[in-house]
């Protein structure tokens, strides 16, 4: 069975995904470790964590029978077990999940995707070391050098280079190459461009292209002909312009001048040039005035049939044919792009495949084909696992490719009958369409396919346990009224654009169905109150007489009069959260409060994504520039930065001596070591309002020392091209301060109060005339051929041409993504939320969701404030005064650091006495360590070669010093002392260790002990040294303390073939 | 505490005398402390006893000697080729020969019969037939992969295909270990596991031991090879075996299962088996369980921890599951630790070193096909590598494009020539040779160095002698198995190879602070324990995944991967048995690019702490206030006002004016701070290259001073392509063979198409004079021109080159040839200006750098007429925008203002244009007026202090 829970936001739906999961494993609670059978995807790792614990938590309160367990009341009336049972049966769970903690499968999808991916290998066409690759950035940069590097005169992809740089040039972008063709390659990985263009054959794509150039010409030219004719018959009945009514702007003007040829339709649309030719069909009274001369209404006459005639042709073409041009006219538009991403992405294809890379966002693709052709039981077989349930989170952002794999998993399960699954979503908190989120599955393809096997069962979660009531009921009333009126509107601007509506538009009404919450009984009185502000403004314009600036200042120190209130409310910085939709709008509040703060540090401290950027630390501008001067590069400007940095830090004014020296000095060090020396010998590490970037700086070059290869140039490269001065620090949680947010971004949480001041935005970016909405149009037909995948420009060209359909269904799209927008972020506060809408007034068609919210809200009882700024307000219930905060409590402490500390000197680095020194002399490059350790193995001529090949096979030595050593070595085989010295075998310690007391441990190369007498053999290459006798004399008293028999010393000098005998004197 | 503990016992035993004892520990560090230990024991001199790890034992009783592991893969490689009837390529192979190697390994290590598991049992019958004597349990396990595989089978079409190739694949498997292991002993080589079995099939030849004592000490999860070894010397010669862990883990299910393999172990106590248990039931131990975002953080923490600690320092270790950790923490170590043991190895990957060798490899690998060209920008990134840093960078033309092999090694002093010696691009092994000798004189260099200053030339060398060892060892199996490797191969192996090298620290005596992986940390016990990055995938990591299915491997008893996290259970829970305090730190940042969750390890502590133990969590916070950087205003001192005149009175040209009007705060940085920028050489041939050869080539291709006919200028036509040729070959040093592909053929393509439109576009104007390319009016303008109304300024002096001068009867032209970006207001023609005062207004948005330009230089040559330009009548201003001029025939060169066409300047446009710099010389002198960065951030797009003023455009690429 698949369960689905439709999950409203705020109602609770981690509460039942657990609890989803508890009941499953209490139900088989006789298996303590049936969890192992349950697979639980959520889309975020930090989901992942959160629902461990909260699974973790509760199995251990319910083991200990605390109070603090949510579900026990739940799960013993539906197990129909005693306190007792329900607590041992928790701990025996608890117990097994720590036990095989792995097999507690909670992840994410893109984990669960490489698991499997891990596993598959061989079958995609990979090898083992084939890497994820999360950085396209990197991809795009080394497919373009390639891609230009096999640049020749007749390579096929010389052909879209130049046209697609021509074009470019031709809008007047520079003729930077590489910089214009990367820049057109980003598009390839946005937005799974990449995949789709997979499908595309691009040697066929040039034949494509012709055709489309003819047929566009060939319209052109039926367009051209006619009016032709119409001229023949003007010229024939010797007719001009002035001799119809309104002239020039008659519809014969307009037929032959206005809309000259087919750019001028395609530029002013096809609209008003088909109205006035089709109301002008017959009406041959009206085509002259009432004063035009006789003769002249006569000659109109007489060619009137004629004209009536070619009217009808033209109407006929711009029905018949112009839908057609338009969609080419789209196509042209975007075919050189599109055959130049294509051969692009071939390179792409090929790069990873030769790299051994795999785009994260090609897993589910990959892992498609894997699923497909696997039978159930094999595949678990091979991932090792076998897993009887499926639980899914944040379904409605779910990919179509995505899905296509865990189907796979859960049509499997849902066959086998009883095995019961889930899905958990809310298709009014899809934002995430361009990311390829796709709700469709959600709303429809899971009832579509499981209804009719009867095992589709929906729940909706009808509570709302986050916000307060007077929320709760806005928003109820709020979506219930956007839901009926955007149908409506939609259904306006569909005939509008003369488009087909085919019925969709009830999709709204459809997603919005069920949004009403109510509020548990037991929480009524919890939840009482709250309350919601709208402020409503005119547009600034002549009618409303309100000057734009002007209303700009009011509405701004609105907003910071409202912040000031709320404190003055009680609620804390923290409470608040204002949120945006784009970088930029954060960007323009953020300086507003940066104002605001410097005026009152208490009331607006505050937090926004911009403000935490590496960049806007002087310490990280510091360090930047003294990479900067140790590399050579842009050293003036290097030190302008580092100069400011001293300046704006107010230490670390070093002199430029020390900072050569140190430069110096860093030349040999790792990245981590040069930053730390420059931060404590400048101090700037004791600064502690700059130690959160200091702290990410140095994770950054962490980072990048794991994942690139590269020294200084290269990072200082990396850093800037690659943008690590965009990357943030993360914000403690708990820390003081209003929060800037975008609106996608605080999905998942919630805040007691919410500032909207950005609800402005278009509803659809149908009317943008630059950076035009892409959309990729899938398996269309198009003057007789299919076509796979193509990208077409979102627009009214659209509406006009032959896949109006694409057209509709993006238009809907977009509308809906943005009444989610909105619904995630009225859905975010607990106590208050505050809106501020501009531009209020009804416009037809509805442009933006100011207007539209103003028009669902029952505005005409708004309340005028300030009629010269064109300022009305909407409340419901009433704003708490003395509100008294209740600290929660942490079940850990904070703790901050003062300052950085670091730039100790790395044992291996500074101190050559120790560290990799001693190592040297002992290393396998020295002569006398492979020496050493070649004799430790031999006695004879025999053991001598053996002992070669396994030194050469430790890596000690290579092979083509074999013979050298040899040769260095046999003659002492051959010596007529030494060698029976080495031959004895009897009694033989090599290199066995001596333990003295209180001293180091002493190690002669060999020993033999012989029932009177005991030999000491010590190695040496080199010359004699007095020092080697004491060190021999050494090893022989610690023998005699041990009471060894006759002790003899015996220095072998090697490259001599000489031996020393030594007395212990 | 264990080793204490085991060493008096021992002691006991032995009576003090250890000439024939053998201690085996699973970790070399164990055997040092146990040795030291022992020494302490001892009040005189005697023989240590032999420490070793088992492992090194068992491998020194096998004749055959350990092959080194890429040889042993590349063998495989040619059995697997050979055996599928394929031709993989070797860089394609060889990880998931590493994967099949690491499985082989683990078969012999636990005794297992390749032969059989490696059949397909798809038909029932054959399990009945062939495994009859074995146990239900594990027979059940056989049928459950089997028959998943027969479920596939009767089902048709794709899948099954899938399952053909792997029972295919499967029964290959053991014929290939067959084979390989055969070879491998035919040369008396074999791999770990090999060597494991041989043992453990003649166990006799342990028999040189049997009058040793022998001591186990410490061992875990031991395989099934082993086992045997052990049981052998047990039983044969009344081995001893020491048994270390805590008496909570013998409980069934608790602590993530650490008790595991001791519970199996336990079994066999008899008289030979020691257990030394502790019970941490019984004695209090605090732990602090921190959460820290990322990684620099937890090195601050664990200074600070460590700081804190009432522990002496060799009572202390920071147990480290993560190496990147590595060098972060020694650095911040606190000032009471004063020794530091370190029983890990610092990567290759963090040296210098590894980047020196790809650059070297990639310089090569783009070489020009079949010459000795290198690019220069390759060149430059290994001569200016830290460790390379040639002082002769200089002396080379690197600006140049590309550069010949014989060029850089005359130039080159000897040490630096290896790098750039010419190979066949056939043969990259050649590469070796040439990159060893360039690291020999490098040593050779930094040896010099450190004759004089110590340290750091001497760590640099070692990095090099370790690298150049691995480096030849490479080469040698290169050699020795003839493999086949292209660049590409040459690229993923050295990088793979490299960066599991690890430089060790070594030789510190057992003293101090220890930092320690988890392995070698085993059976070692300290008062106070620190561990950073407790986090899954971490501390536990992730086991290594086999290619033999769950099932199988269960039912062969072959060790699955949660045998591998028991393990890791024992090492975390033994690390901690014995202190009395316990720092734990974790990533908390759980992000797309964070770690994964808190480890089980301390979750389990978290949830089942036992009642002597205290738990305190923390986190750390670090909270900031917004702030941005300011924006940079620099306010006009008289100081500056001074210096701004100083410059005004050195000349004016029309870029400095551009400047100015593009940017006040630019002009400033650049013109009275004198922070011009050097022309970095333009890596990625772009804008500046373009018009560098299209100014040349014209100025080639026109006479100076002839008359041209519109005939003279077809023929000019035919001289273009070839011309262009030329000049990027002479002028930029561009090889012929670079110039036909590439972004170069681009580059010339292009340029080629605009001489031709240019040329067009004369013959349309022609016939004319051409007077002059390059045309410097500095050169004429000695007598300055007076100004008024400009406080402190009373006359100026002009700079600059006008591209060309040419003359129509008496209209002289002067014009520019414009390659870039026209004018920042995109889809207008460049033809369009404004009024000039207008243009020359700061932050205009009228602006219009081309038209400012040449009205500056019309208003010089008009006031000034120059003698050398000959005589002349009206001055006309020629827009030759390059990229406008496809269609020659609809351009026209001239300005306009609104409908008025530009004809020649006039009275009017003089006094605008004098108007409109007097405003500006009287801007940039008024003290009230600071510089500023401009509103407008397009302009900073190509700003050299982009940087700085953090106006870096996000779509910009370097
Ligand atoms: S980066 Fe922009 S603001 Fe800064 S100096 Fe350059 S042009 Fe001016």
């Amino acid at each position: 069975m698949l369960h689905v829970y439709k999950a409203s936001a705020g109602s609770g739906k981690t509460f039942r995904l657990v609890l989803f999961y508890l009941d499953l494993c209490f139900h088989h609670r006789h298996e303590p470790n049936y969890f192992k059978h349950i697979l639980a995807m959520t889309f975020t790792n930090a989901a992942t964590a959160e629902m461990k614990d909260r699974i973790l938590r509760e199995l251990k309160y319910l083991s200990e029978g605390s109070e603090k367990a949510e579900h026990a009341a739940t799960l013993r009336e539906n197990h129909g077990l005693s306190t007792k049972d329900l607590q041992r049966s928790a701990a025996a769970i608890l117990q097994s999940m720590m036990e095989d903690y792995s097999g507690f499968a909670i992840t994410t999808i893109d984990s669960f995707f490489q698991r499997i991916l891990r596993v598959f290998t061989r079958e995609i066409g990979l090898n083992q070391g084939y890497e994820v690759e999360l950085d396209t950035d990197k991809v795009l940069q080394r497919v373009m050098d390639e891609l230009l590097a096999d640049l020749t005169e007749d390579s096929p992809a010389m052909y879209w280079i130049e046209h697609v740089l021509e074009e470019r040039w031709m809008e007047g972008k520079s003729n930077n190459f590489r910089r214009d063709l990367l820049e057109l390659g980003g598009e390839l990985f946005k937005e799974g461009v990449h995949q789709k263009l997979a499908q595309e054959d691009v040697s066929a794509l040039r034949e494509k292209g012709r055709e489309v150039y003819a047929q566009m010409e060939e319209i052109e030219a039926e367009l051209a002909a006619i009016q032709d004719e119409v001229e023949g018959v003007l010229y024939q009945h010797d007719l001009g312009f002035d001799d119809f009514s309104r002239k020039k702007s008659s519809f014969v003007g307009t037929w032959l001048n206005t809309y000259s040829d087919v750019s001028k339709i395609i530029k002013n649309g096809p609209e008003s040039f088909r109205n006035i030719l089709s109301k002008n069909i017959d009406e041959v009274d009206s085509w002259t005035t009432k004063t035009a001369p006789a003769d002249t209404v006569g000659k109109v006459e007489a060619a009137s049939d004629e004209l009536n005639r070619l009217l009808r042709k033209t109407v006929q073409w711009i029905d018949e044919r112009l839908p057609m041009y338009f969609s080419l006219y789209l196509i042209r538009k975007k075919y050189t792009s599109y055959g130049f991403l294509a051969i692009l992405n071939e390179y792409v294809q090929a790069y990873c495949q030769r790299e051994q890379k795999v785009l994260l966002s090609d897993t589910s693709e990959m892992l498609k084909e894997v699923v497909r052709i696997q039978i159930m039981p094999f595949f678990y077989e091979r991932i090792g696992d076998r897993y009887h349930h499926v639980l899914l989170d944040e379904f409605q952002d779910t990919s179509t490719s995505q899905w296509e794999v865990l189907d796979a998993l859960v049509e499997e399960l849902v066959a086998a009958g009883n095995k019961d699954s889930l899905v958990v979503g809310d298709v009014k908190q899809a934002i995430y369409r361009w990311r390829n989120g796709n709700w469709q599955i959600l709303q429809l393809g899971l009832r579509q396919k499981y209804e009719p096997l009867e095992q589709y069962r929906p729940e909706q979660l009808k509570n709302n346990w986050r916000s307060r009531e007077e929320i709760v009921g806005f928003n109820n009333e709020l979506y219930g009224a956007l839901a009926e009126l955007a149908e409506v509107e939609l259904a306006n601007a569909f005939s509008q654009y003369g488009v087909d509506q085919g019925g969709e538009t009830s999709i709204i009404g459809d997603i919005f169905a069920g949004h009403e919450q109510g509020i548990h009984e037991k929480m009524k009185e919890a939840r009482a109150g709250g309350f919601v502000c709208i402020d409503g403004f005119l547009e600034p314009n002549k009618d409303s007489g309100i000057e734009k600036e002007e209303q700009e200042v009011y509405f701004f120190d609105l907003i910071r009069d409202r912040l000031v209130s709320l404190k003055n409310r009680g609620f804390s910085r923290s409470d608040i959260c204002i949120l945006v939709r784009r970088g930029k709008e954060a960007l323009e509040i953020s300086e507003y409060l940066l104002e605001w703060q410097r005026e009152d540090q208490d009331t607006f401290t505050f937090t926004s994504p911009q403000a935490l950027e590496l960049s806007n630390s002087y310490i990280v501008q510091g360090l930047m520039a003294f990479f900067k001067l140790m590399i050579g590069r842009e050293v003036k400007v290097a030190w302008l930065e580092w100069e400011q940095a001293v300046e704006k830090l107010q230490c670390g004014g070093l002199s430029r001596g020390v900072l050569e020296e140190m430069i110096r000095d860093a030349q040999a060090q790792s990245l981590w070591e040069i930053a730390e020396r420059v931060v404590v010998e400048t101090e700037w590490s004791k600064i502690e309002a700059e130690l959160p970037f200091l702290l990410e700086f140095q994770n950054q070059i962490l980072q990048y020392v794991d994942q690139e290869q590269g020294h200084l140039r290269d990072w200082v490269d990396f850093y800037y091209d690659r943008e690590i001065f965009r990357s943030s620090i993360i914000l403690p949680e708990n820390q003081d301060a209003i929060r800037v947010s975008t609106i996608h971004k605080s999905k998942g949480m919630e805040y007691p109060v919410v500032l909207l001041p950005y609800m402005d935005m278009d509803i659809t970016s149908v009317s943008k005339s630059v950076n035009k909405t892409i959309i990729w149009a899938e398996h269309f037909a198009l003057m007789g051929r299919q076509w796979s995948t193509y990208p077409l420009e979102f627009g009214r060209h659209l509406a006009y041409s032959t896949l109006s359909e694409e057209f509709s269904r993006e238009f809907i799209a977009q509308w809906i993504d943005t009444l989610n927008l909105c619904y995630v972020a009225t859905t975010r506060p607990r106590e208050e939320v505050h809106l501020f809408l501009k531009e209020v007034e009804p416009q037809k068609p509805v442009k933006l969701l100011s207007q539209l919210l103003w028009d669902a809200l029952n505005s005409e009882g708004a309340q005028d404030i300030q009629s010269e700024m064109g300022h009305k307000r909407i409340v419901r219930g009433v704003p708490m005064e003395n509100r008294v905060r209740k600290d929660e409590e942490e079940d850990y402490d904070s703790i901050a650091l003062r300052e950085y500390r670091g730039a100790r000197p790395i044992p291996s680095i500074s101190d050559p006495g120790g560290g990799l020194q001693e190592e040297s002399e002992n290393n396998a490059l020295s002569r006398g360590r492979k020496l050493h350790e070649i004799l430790e193995r031999v006695y004879d001529e025999e053991s001598l070669n053996r002992s070669i090949t396994a030194v050469i096979e430790q890596g000690v030595l290579v092979e083509e010093e074999r013979e050298t050593y040899f040769e260095a070595l046999s003659p002492l085989m051959h010596h007529d002392e030494i060698g029976p010295l080495l031959g004895l075998k009897e009694g033989r310690m090599v290199e066995r260790e001596l333990l003295v007391p209180g001293s180091v441990i002493q190690r002669p190369d060999r020993v033999i002990r012989q029932e009177n007498r005991t030999l000491v053999i010590d190695f040496k290459t080199g010359k004699k040294y007095p020092a080697h006798r004491d060190q021999i004399r050494n090893y022989m008293k610690s023998l005699v303390e041990m009471k060894a028999p006759t002790v003899e010393g015996y220095l072998v000098y090697i490259d001599a073939v000489e031996v020393d005998r030594v007395e212990l004197s | 505490m264990f080793l204490q503990e085991v060493a008096q016992k021992i002691q006991a035993r032995q009576e003090g005398d250890f000439s024939q004892t053998l201690i085996l520990t699973p970790n070399r560090r164990a055997g040092l402390f146990l040795q030291r230990e022992i020494q302490s024991l001892n009040s005189e001199p005697i023989w240590s006893p032999i420490m070793m790890t088992l492992d090194e034992w068992i491998k020194y009783q096998v004749e055959e000697v350990e092959a080194d592991r890429l040889s042993v893969i590349y063998k495989l490689y040619e059995f697997w080729n050979q055996a599928l009837d394929q031709k993989e390529t070797f860089e394609n192979f060889y990880f998931f020969g590493q994967r099949l190697l690491d499985d082989f390994d683990q078969l012999d290590k636990y005794r297992i019969d390749a032969d059989r598991l490696f059949t397909n049992l798809a038909d029932e019958k054959d399990i009945d037939a062939l495994f009859s004597d074995w146990k239900q349990e594990l027979i059940d396990h056989l049928r459950q992969f089997w028959s998943s595989v027969q479920t596939v089978q009767q089902n048709q079409g794709e899948s099954e295909q899938q399952i053909e190739n792997f029972t295919f694949l499967w029964r290959r498997l053991g014929e290939m270990k067959r084979s390989l292991d055969e070879r491998l002993l035919a040369e008396k080589k074999a791999y770990s596991g090999q060597m494991y079995r041989q043992l453990s099939d003649h166990l006799s030849r342990l028999d040189d031991w049997r009058d040793y004592d022998i001591y186990f000490v410490g061992f875990n999860r031991l395989n099934r090879s082993e086992q045997k070894v052990m049981r052998y010397c047990v039983s044969q010669y009344g081995a001893q075996v020491f048994w270390n862990y805590d008496k909570n883990l013998l409980e069934e299910g608790t602590y993530n299962n650490a008790g595991r393999f001791i519970r199996g172990e336990h079994l066999y106590s008899d008289g030979n088996h020691h257990n030394i248990c502790s019970d941490w039931m019984n004695s209090p131990k605090e732990v602090e369980l921190f959460g820290v975002q990322k990684k620099a953080a937890q090195a601050q923490w664990v200074a600070r921890i460590l700081e804190k600690s009432d522990v002496s320092a060799d009572r202390i270790a920071i147990i480290l599951p993560d190496e990147s950790l590595l060098l972060p923490i020694l650095s911040s170590l606190p000032k009471r630790i004063s020794d530091v043991n370190i029983s890990m190895g610092v990567s290759l990957k963090e040296t210098p070193i590894l980047s020196l060798l790809q650059q070297y490899l990639t310089m090569h690998q783009r070489r020009i096909s079949d010459t000795d060209w290198f690019l220069s920008e390759d060149v430059q990134r290994v001569l200016e590598h830290p460790y390379v840093e040639s002082d002769q960078i200089s002396s080379l033309s690197l600006d140049q494009y590309t550069i010949s092999s014989a060029a850089l090694i005359a130039a080159l002093e000897p040490m630096h020539k290896h790098w750039f010696a010419p190979i066949e691009h056939d043969r990259p092994e050649e590469l070796f040779d040439h990159f060893l000798q360039g690291l020999e004189a490098l040593y050779q260099y930094q040896q010099e160095q450190s004759a004089g200053a110590e340290g750091l030339s001497q760590y640099i060398s070692e990095i090099i002698v370790f690298a150049g060892q691995r480096l030849r060892r490479l080469r040698d199996i290169y050699r020795e198995e003839r493999i086949e490797l292209s660049f590409d191969a040459l690229h993923v192996l050295i990088d793979h190879y490299f960066r599991h090298a690890r430089i060790p620290f070594k030789g510190v005596p057992l003293r101090g602070l220890q930092i320690l992986g988890p392995l070698e940390a085993r059976n070692l016990d300290f008062d106070h324990v620190i561990i950073p990055q407790m986090n899954e995938g971490s501390f536990p990591g992730s086991p290594s995944q086999s290619l033999i299915p769950y099932h199988l491997q269960k039912a062969f008893r072959i060790p699955v991967p949660e045998e591998a996290l028991a393990e890791e259970a024992y090492y975390f829970y033994m690390a901690i048995a014995r202190a009395s305090k316990v720092s734990l730190l974790y990533n908390e940042l759980t992000g797309d690019l964070g770690a994964k969750e808190l480890s089980r390890f301390a979750q389990s502590i978290r949830l089942f702490l036992p009642p002597s133990w205290t738990l305190k969590e923390k986190k750390h916070l670090q909270s900031n206030q917004s702030t941005f950087q300011d924006p940079v205003i620099i306010e006009k001192t008289p100081e500056i006002r001074s210096a701004i005149l100083a410059d005004l009175k050195r000349g004016l040209s029309p870029s400095k004016l551009q400047t100015y009007l593009d940017c006040s705060l630019k002009y400033y940085l650049k013109y009275i701070e004198g922070r011009r920028t050097e022309t970095t050489t333009d890596r990625k041939y772009s804008g500046l290259t373009l018009g560098r050869v299209l100014h040349k080539t014209m100025e080639n291709l026109y006479e100076k001073g002839r008359n041209y006919t519109p005939e003279d200028i077809d023929n000019l036509m035919e001289k273009a392509e070839s011309m262009v040729q030329e000049i990027m070959e002479k002028n930029l040093k561009i090889h012929p063979k670079f110039q036909n592909r590439g972004e170069l053929l681009l580059i010339r393509n292009y340029i080629i198409d605009r001489v031709r439109h240019i040329l067009e576009y004369d013959k349309k104007w022609a016939p004319f004079t051409m007077v002059q390319h390059e045309f410097d009016v500095g050169d004429y303008s000695d007598s300055s021109i007076p100004i008024r109304g400009v406080e402190g300024l009373n006359s100026i002096r002009f700079k600059g080159i006008i591209d060309r001068v040419d003359k129509k009867g008496s209209l002289l032209r002067l014009s520019d040839y414009k390659t870039g970006v026209i004018s920042l207001r995109s889809n207008r023609p460049s033809s369009e200006i404004a009024d000039w005062e207008d243009m020359m207004a700061s932050e205009q948005k009228q602006y219009h750098s081309l038209a400012i330009q040449l009205g500056l230089y019309g208003w010089v040559v008009g006031r000034l007429k120059p003698s050398s330009l000959g005589s002349f009548q009206d001055i006309q201003l020629g827009n030759y925008t390059v990229q406008e001029m496809s269609n020659p025939a609809e351009y026209d060169h001239r300005f306009r203002k609104g409908r008025k066409v530009l004809e020649s300047l006039d009275a009017d446009d003089y006094h605008s244009i004098e108007a409109g710099l007097t405003q500006v010389f009287r801007e940039m002198l008024d003290p009230e007026r600071a510089f500023y960065q401009t509103d407008d951030t397009s302009k900073c797009n190509f700003c050299p202090f982009n940087q700085f003023c953090k106006r870096t455009d996000p779509a910009f690429f370097g």
